[in-house]
């Protein structure tokens, strides 16, 4: 990181030199014609750009300085006034201190790096409390608010949220501004037990900017992740039209536009990151205690707990992984006399791994328990009436092994205390789809079971297939999709009333979008190619038939604003390339509305 | 001269038994409140060195009272009285201002303690 922004502080003083030679041309010319409107607007913008650059370097002098200029300027351009010889005079005095504070930079930034050196040495307050402590984290919550109030609290650990959430017994560590004072303080607080000073061993995480945390309200984080998710994607459409442009000039602001954004985006994303290792960290003991309860052996092994995502990934599949450990320890592990009988080790196991995988994250939970018998899931189908005896033979494994997504759908008859019915399947596949995944499941008879999930590391923005219906463009995620094809109109028939198709094999049946959103239209009914998307939902494989493709993008999602998020059919809304805004489709939703479609005839 | 508390608490049980407490430590009791609204009129009424103000109340919860106080006294020494399992919310208790808790069952010793801390402040 260091070097990055060696990088960026050479650039922004070549920039800003070059800035300021200009600016002098500038008043130069402003003394000889006062109101040469070009003349001022430049100088307007040029001190604009200034601000800019020294704002994302965190040069506030300059900043300030430019600012006010710019201001400046910018009255007079609003007002068509002249430039009078003081408003000059001023610039020049800022100029020549801009000047100045470009010359120090150098100097400041080899001071700042040794700041953060020194920092990286100093050590922390351990304080321990008294084994009888009741509510360890509000007794922390109370010394800490205590030094607050008299000196700089450079740092916490574990973190406050941590601490907050039941992190700590009878320990914690402050690291702050005059440690004497502190350590006095601490002396005379009766919960505390002991105080001494330890130092970080090993690498240190130095707060970027030396400062310690600082808590930020969560809404804010997710409005400033989505704007530069906004910022991103509207950059590469500048770049696009831009490149169009041969002006060098353009070019190389938007080169340094662009790198700054990038720093940007990933400094918010960062701030965001959280270890998967805060979740599965809480397993080993879960499982633990959940097989002694049911007199089962189950061990467990974890991979790559250090990949750290998106703190709301983490908080939406926490529960999803909870359930599906405990899931696996009750119905899957088989208990040590049936395992024996079986030739297997005595002791279960449990694989919990994380992969990261291009923009995804893979998280898989396998358990070498009994697995799931495909008959037994074929006797609950037939018994709750989702599937006719007929049906039975022409279903692939695949298919049989979707019906475990639908919800209600258990091959469990026994309900016990503690284990209960499992969770439904339903409900982490929901979860998963809701933050952009997809979940898969393989098992095996008397070998066991593995859910795959596969999700996003970034939420805000997802891949999504634009599509016209009715002149009205709309947004289907990609993870609905399996493929996109052009079909001849003379391939649809009709079965019992019902329109369907073949393809490769498969009878797929066929619906038309602008059917299921209630506007039916004529558009396409007679046209010899059909633009058509093969779905999948909840195990349903689908023929959409839209107007027209638009191509696809990616599209920062932003949620409905009330009343409009009450509607379950669209997922939220998406502003694209050319500013119009778009829905984006819930296609489960769409599934329930199908059933009062026209039929086409 | 004996330090003056306000009390609240939406139980009377629990209002008796932390006045005796209080009482046969030489506390004075000013007033009583039994809910958040109630809590900030007899604040503002008696205005007591310390309230204790348990943190679970129908209506306005103890944490709003709290604020609605501090609001009025920013120096108000406020003592939280909660339950075993509510960590997070004294933890969020303590964030908003108040300057101690004590947990229920209490042990009277401990609750004179934390009295005495706060008000040494």
């Amino acid at each position: 990181m260091h070097e990055d922004r060696d990088q960026y502080i050479e650039l922004f003083r070549e920039e800003a030199r070059e800035y300021l030679g200009r600016l002098n041309k500038l008043l130069i010319e402003m003394g000889k014609d006062p109101t040469h409107i070009e003349t001022i607007t430049e100088a307007f913008r040029i001190f604009h750009t200034l601000k800019g650059m020294a704002a994302s370097l965190g040069y506030k002098e300059i900043e300030n300085i430019s600012h006010d200029l710019e201001g400046r300027l910018e009255e007079l351009k609003e007002y068509g006034k002249g430039v009078s010889s003081e408003i000059i005079d001023k610039i020049f005095k800022g100029m020549d201190t801009i000047e100045d504070f470009i010359e120090k930079i150098g100097e400041m930034e080899d001071k700042n790096k040794k700041g953060n050196i020194w920092a990286k040495s100093s050590p922390f307050i351990k304080i321990t409390f008294k084994e009888d402590v009741e509510l360890p984290a509000a007794r922390a919550a109370v010394i800490i608010k205590r030094i607050e109030e008299e000196e700089v609290v450079e740092e916490i650990k574990p973190s406050f949220e941590e601490i907050k959430a039941g992190g700590i017994e009878d320990t914690f560590w402050v690291r702050c501004s005059n440690r004497k004072a502190v350590k006095e303080m601490l002396a005379s607080m009766e919960e505390v037990k002991e105080v001494s000073i330890e130092y970080e061993e090993g690498v240190s995480k130095i707060p970027k900017g030396g400062v310690g945390g600082i808590r930020v309200n969560i809404e804010l984080l997710d409005r400033l992740q989505n704007i530069v998710g906004e910022l991103v994607v509207f950059s590469s459409q500048l770049s696009v039209l831009l490149s169009e442009v041969e002006d060098k000039k353009y070019k190389r602001i938007l080169d340094i536009h662009n790198r700054f954004l990038k720093d940007l985006q990933n400094i918010v994303t960062k701030i965001r990151l959280v270890p998967l290792s805060l979740i599965f960290n809480k397993f080993p003991r879960y499982v633990r205690d959940l097989s002694k309860e049911l007199r089962k052996k189950v061990s467990i092994e974890i991979f790559g707990s250090d990949i750290e995502v998106d703190r709301s990934l983490l908080e939406g599949i926490s529960d999803p992984l909870i359930h599906l450990i405990r899931n696996a320890v009750c119905h899957g592990i088989e208990d040590p006399n049936e395992r024996k009988r079986l030739n297997k080790p005595i002791t279960g196991k449990i694989t919990v791994s994380a992969k990261r995988i291009k923009g995804d994250i893979l998280i898989k939970i396998s358990d070498d328990g009994k697995g799931i018998d495909e008959r037994e899931i074929l006797h609950t189908a037939l018994e709750k009436g989702l599937l006719k005896e007929e049906e039975v033979d022409a279903l692939s494994k695949k298919e049989i092994l979707h019906f475990l997504f639908m919800p209600g759908f258990t091959t469990n008859k026994a309900v016990n205390e503690v284990s209960g019915r499992g969770i439904g399947l339903n409900v982490v596949k929901d979860i998963v789809r809701a933050v952009g995944g997809s979940v898969d499941i393989s098992t095996e008879k008397n070998k066991g079971t593995t859910i795959t999930m596969e999700m996003p590391l970034s939420m805000a923005i997802i891949r999504v297939y634009l599509i016209q219906s009715n002149g009205q463009l709309f947004a289907l995620p990609m993870t609905f999709v399996d493929e996109t094809l052009m079909i001849p109109g003379i391939f649809i028939s009709r079965l019992m009333g019902k329109e369907i198709i073949l393809l490769r094999k498969e009878v797929l049946p066929v619906y038309r979008f602008s059917g299921i959103m209630g506007n039916y239209s004529n558009d396409g009914i007679n046209d010899a190619i059909l633009a058509c998307l093969i779905v999948e939902v909840e195990g349903e494989r689908f023929a959409l038939i839209v107007d027209r493709f638009r191509g696809s993008c990616d599209a920062v999602v932003k949620p409905l604003p009330p009343p409009l998020n009450e509607i379950r059919e669209f997922t939220g809304i998406t502003i694209i390339g050319n500013g119009e805004p778009c829905l984006i489709i819930d296609l489960p939703s769409f599934r329930y509305r199908r059933r009062y479609e026209n039929t086409g005839s | 001269m004996a330090a003056r508390v306000l009390i609240v608490d939406d139980a009377i049980f629990m209002r008796k038994m932390l006045g005796d407490i209080l009482e046969k430590g030489g506390y004075e009791i000013c007033a009583e409140a039994e809910n958040g609204v109630e809590a900030v009129d007899k604040y503002v009424e008696c205005k007591p060195d310390l309230v204790t103000m348990d943190i679970i109340m129908p209506d306005i919860s103890g944490i709003d009272a709290l604020k609605e106080i501090m609001k009025k006294d920013r120096d108000a020494k406020i003592v939280m009285v909660s339950a075993m399992g509510h960590q997070s919310l004294v933890v969020e208790a303590i964030q908003a201002g108040a300057k101690d808790y004590v947990v229920k069952p209490f042990q009277p010793s401990r609750v004179l303690e934390a009295v005495q801390r706060v008000l040494r402040l």
